[in-house]
């Protein structure tokens, strides 16, 4: 396992995390935060993602 | 009784390896067999625990209902689930329950007055359809007699009584009908060739990734169920399904492309492609951490 590898499933372990803070305050009506929170899961889900995927295509 | 348990297993013929030719191993085959010899108060059990779901439970456990309706009602749930234990006992002696394979001794049987004689006559299979349907039934009928303003049209919602009566009659249906069974000509059509190879070997430690998804999911369903607003519980609820696919198949992603066998991407162009998605991750969190600073 490289170390991009573990970058990258720290990645999605922290997008976890932001999601569920989102949903936390998406609970507590903080619609703000919960965006802040969901918009920072998806771009870290994404991350993680793109720095697994195989191919010498961008 | 049709069981599918008049169907021997026969270990010569080709229902007894799978398609590809090589022998199933003796535990599968006989959990297979096993599954396969289910009878009808099995295919009851399903329908049967719906309809108690849905309007024996809500009455038994209502505001104000005796203890002795929840015992009822946990018999009736018992009657289902160990019906198929009690089918199962006793196969050697379960032709059929409608009495068209029934030995000459066995109709001879009926013809005596005798209660006990006759009792001694049922076989497995149709004990447990009086277990099954009698039983639930009965423990049913005490549960609404015990709490019957559970049953009333203030109480009860219309779809959930409409629900209900499918379930019933669903479980009715199943009770009185013979149980389901494969069809005896499928297994001439099955044609025994070479063993089938895949396409490739999966490494070990793929379920361990999906797992950790499964994990990350379910824990997300457990954040929202305090909401009081309807329609923000709701929302909730969407946003954590959502975010529970999404990270599921992120760590799917992340397995799949451990054993990949195109051709694997360099570090540079890995980094490269995910540079702009780090550096937006990076901008959205320093900002977010700014701007909480500033407040």
């Amino acid at each position: 396992m490289q170390l991009l590898d573990v970058l990258a499933a720290v990645l999605v372990l922290g997008a976890a995390a932001a999601f569920t803070f989102g949903a936390m305050s998406l609970a507590r009506a903080s619609d703000v935060e919960a965006i802040y929170f969901l918009v920072i899961g998806v771009v870290a889900l994404r991350a993680g993602v793109q720095l697994v995927r195989p191919g010498a295509g961008a | 009784m049709i069981d599918g348990t008049d169907a021997p297993p026969d270990s010569s013929g080709p229902s007894s390896a799978p398609a590809s030719g090589r022998p199933m191993p003796p535990r599968r085959r006989k959990a297979l067999e096993r599954i396969a010899s289910i009878g009808a108060s099995a295919q009851a059990a399903i329908p049967g625990l719906y309809a108690w779901a849905i309007t024996v439970a809500p009455a038994a456990w209502s505001r104000g209902a005796p203890l002795f309706a929840k015992v009822a009602a946990i018999v009736g749930v018992l009657a289902l689930v160990t019906a198929p234990a009690v089918e199962g006992a006793d196969p050697a002696e379960s032709p059929d329950a409608n009495g068209s394979g029934r030995q000459p001794i066995e109709v001879a049987n009926e013809r005596r007055p005798r209660l006990l004689e006759r009792a001694r006559a049922w076989t497995g299979p149709t004990w447990a359809r009086a277990w099954s349907v009698w039983g639930f039934v009965l423990s049913s009928a005490i549960v609404w007699a015990l709490v019957p303003s559970a049953l009333s049209a203030a109480r009860l919602d219309g779809v959930r009584g409409a629900l209900g009566m499918v379930g019933w009659a669903l479980f009715a249906f199943a009770s009185a009908g013979p149980a389901l069974r494969s069809d005896p000509s499928l297994a001439g059509r099955i044609v025994a060739s070479t063993s089938l190879k895949p396409r490739s070997e999966l490494p070990r430690g793929d379920g361990l990734y999906v797992a950790v998804g499964v994990a990350l999911a379910l824990a997300m369903q457990a954040v929202g169920w305090g909401v009081a607003a309807p329609e923000r519980a709701v929302l909730v609820r969407l946003v954590t399904v959502v975010c529970g696919v999404a990270v599921l198949g992120g760590t799917t992603s992340i397995a799949l492309a451990r054993h990949t066998e195109r051709v694997p991407a360099s570090r540079r162009i890995r980094l490269r492609r995910a540079l702009p998605w780090l550096v937006m991750l990076a901008l959205v969190t320093v900002s977010g951490v700014v701007v909480g600073m500033a407040r």
